[in-house]
């Protein structure tokens, strides 16, 4: 009793240090930044997978679906040999003076990457349910495929556009396994609050930090479901 | 404005290859469901790729396979009115009306907007929601919105199918003022006899994917139809003799064209409650209690099938009651058609004493074949009488 007690006053009384808010900082920026990035290729690859007539389809699916199957610490290591210095894209970014490996870039790829599939997928069930009528409607009535595109694919599908967003900021709230392996956890530079709360577990006394950043973390996850269920709504009533 | 079409195109398991020229200002494409009707418009529009052939509009060239010219729907100012309105949820009544309008430059803008709205009626919907539009006023604002885009064309592809009897009859006088006042061209697909006379001036007649005729409308509704309604929809040679052989008494060229309507269609046929249903006079009725005698009114005639169980003789057999001075009042308009002439004759029955009239079933009668079942009316095989009420 007297412990449960104890901890219970330990969590009223929490504080967050510099490092913490840092982290928490990081990790606002990281999931912001990915989800932003990878919003337009998301688009574009759900459009391609809603309406494309491709042959090699279901091969293209496959490739952009993977890193939902593969645990995250794969994806990482994957990254870091593409993005290493020896690695193909690593060579290249190097000679423009672009380093990944242990950056904030870094981070901001590893989450992309990771939650990338989570946001097509979204889009892509909220593309393929508008009618190809309205479309068809749109070109006869003078509009060219950008026009049709801008006009009527993205507000009908907007829902799950933003809803693929949602997702996926959430995801790159949590993400560990790729960032860990690609950027490090550098307090200050890479450390986001999942690689906080893993270096407070692994310190003797940190269990009250590990404590204090998993609440801010249910409390950001719960915010972000509420935004995102509000921002839903208002899109259902148009 | 002269439209030259010569096209091919192949599906898995349907072959379209048809070639026309059209010069009348109002065009019908009629034929059964999959004939390809759809298909020539989906190729007109762009909106599908012919495997070979052209599409030439006027002077302008729109599709042409040798030259490896195609032009995209949104240049080849042809516009579509589809079956189901189509109306852009995400847009209010006035935004998707001027869709097309915006998109044309100023100096290329021939209609005027007011002068449209009134005379389709749709200035007092401008300011509604697309959800709470009626069918027949999202066809009106569709219509609307394609004669604003500035077309050289119209399709028309079963703008009226999609509607219900009322709102059809409110629609047809709507696309005629359109097509008087503003002279565009149209091709009005369709199933339907009767919406190709009152819509067009020649009609091609399309069946397994080729052109089976191309006559002025007036032409094709004079030639005897027993003919050409056993090539549409095949029915047996015993069911067309039993046709002629009744409906001698009254005027075939009246009532074949009806048939044809509604055999042709497979899926509905046109029903005109109370204009002039002064009645119907011969009833085939007592195919027995399990065996019940299906009536359709179409327009100003009854006509009565019977199951494809009972043999000729018997039904001929079993005509057992004369119905006199049939109305079918206002009351019953507003009723689905089985409803309505099982309530109108059941009416008259009860009126006459007549005990033993055992007509029509209704989509929930389980007995006979279902009113809205279409194999169940193609394996109807027998026509059994027809009288018309002049």
């Amino acid at each position: 009793m007297v412990n449960l007690y104890d901890q219970v006053k330990e969590i009223t009384m929490l504080t967050l240090s510099p490092q913490d808010i840092s982290a928490v900082w990081l990790s606002l920026k990281v999931a912001c930044s990915a989800t932003l990035i990878a919003t337009p290729f998301g688009i574009a690859c759900g459009y391609f997978l809603a309406f494309g007539k491709t042959r090699g389809k279901a091969v293209i699916e496959g490739m952009i679906s993977l890193p939902l199957v593969l645990p995250p610490v794969v994806v990482g290591y994957l990254l870091l040999l593409s993005f290493g210095s020896n690695g193909i894209i690593g060579k290249f970014l190097n000679l423009l003076g672009i380093q990944v490996v242990f950056s904030l870039t870094g981070a901001v790829i590893a989450s992309a990457v990771v939650g990338f599939p989570l946001m097509v997928r979204s889009i892509r069930i909220g593309m393929e349910a508008v009618d190809q009528s309205y479309i068809s409607v749109s070109r006869t009535l003078g509009a060219g495929w950008w026009d049709s595109f801008f006009t009527i694919v993205l507000p009908l599908s907007s829902r799950a556009i933003f809803s693929g967003m949602s997702l996926m900021f959430a995801r790159n709230l949590g993400e560990f396994g790729a960032t860990v392996i690609l950027a490090g956890n550098i307090p200050g530079v890479t450390q986001t609050i999942p690689l906080a709360i893993y270096e407070y577990t692994a310190v003797p006394g940190g269990d009250r930090m590990a404590l204090t950043l998993c609440l801010v973390s249910i409390s950001l996850s719960f915010a972000i479901l509420l935004v995102s269920e509000g921002i839903n709504r208002k899109f259902k009533k148009g | 404005m002269r439209l030259d079409v010569e096209l091919k195109k192949r599906f898995k398991d349907f072959t379209l290859d048809v070639a026309f020229s059209l010069s009348s200002s109002r065009t019908g494409i009629f034929g059964p469901s999959g004939s390809g009707k759809s298909t020539i418009m989906n190729l007109l529009a762009g909106l599908a790729l012919p495997d070979s052939g052209y599409i030439r509009l006027g002077t302008t060239v729109l599709f042409d396979s040798k030259e490896k010219i195609n032009l995209k729907p949104d240049q080849r100012g042809i516009g579509v009115v589809f079956q189901h309105a189509h109306l852009f949820p995400h847009m209010s009544v006035k935004k998707n009306i001027f869709y097309g309008y915006k998109r044309i430059k100023s100096e290329n803008r021939q209609i005027d907007p007011a002068g449209l709205f009134e005379v389709l009626g749709v200035t007092p919907l401008l300011s509604r929601d697309v959800s709470t539009l009626s069918g027949g006023e999202r066809q009106r604002i569709a219509l609307a919105r394609t004669v604003l885009s500035n077309p050289r064309l119209i399709l028309l592809d079963e703008p009226l199918s999609a509607l219900d009897e009322g709102h059809k009859f409110q629609i047809i006088p709507y696309l005629k003022n359109v097509f008087n006042n503003y002279g565009i061209p149209i091709i009005f697909i369709s199933h339907s006899v009767m919406e190709m006379r009152m819509m067009t001036d020649e009609i091609l007649v399309i069946k397994g994917g080729c052109i089976q005729q191309h006559r002025r409308t007036e032409e094709l509704m004079k030639q005897p139809w027993h003919r050409d309604l056993e090539s549409y929809v095949n029915l047996r040679k015993k069911a067309m003799k039993i046709i002629i052989k009744e409906a001698r008494p009254v005027d075939i060229d009246q009532m074949l064209p009806l048939l044809a309507q509604l055999f042709a269609i497979e899926q509905d046929f046109e029903f005109n409650p109370g204009s002039q249903a002064r009645g119907l006079r011969l009833m085939l009725d007592g195919c027995g209690k399990h065996r019940t005698v299906k009536v359709a009114w179409v327009n100003d005639i009854i006509v009565g099938m019977c199951t494809a169980q009972t043999r000729i003789s018997t039904a001929l057999g079993r005509i057992t009651a004369v119905v006199e001075d049939l109305v079918v009042d206002r009351e019953y308009r507003n009723k689905g058609i089985a409803t309505l002439l099982l309530s109108a004759i059941e009416d008259w029955a009860l009126k006459k004493g007549i005990k033993s009239i055992s007509l029509l079933a209704d989509k929930d009668n389980h007995n006979g074949l279902d009113f809205y079942n279409k194999k169940a009316w193609k394996q109807t095989s027998l026509i059994c009488l027809v009288k018309s009420l002049d």
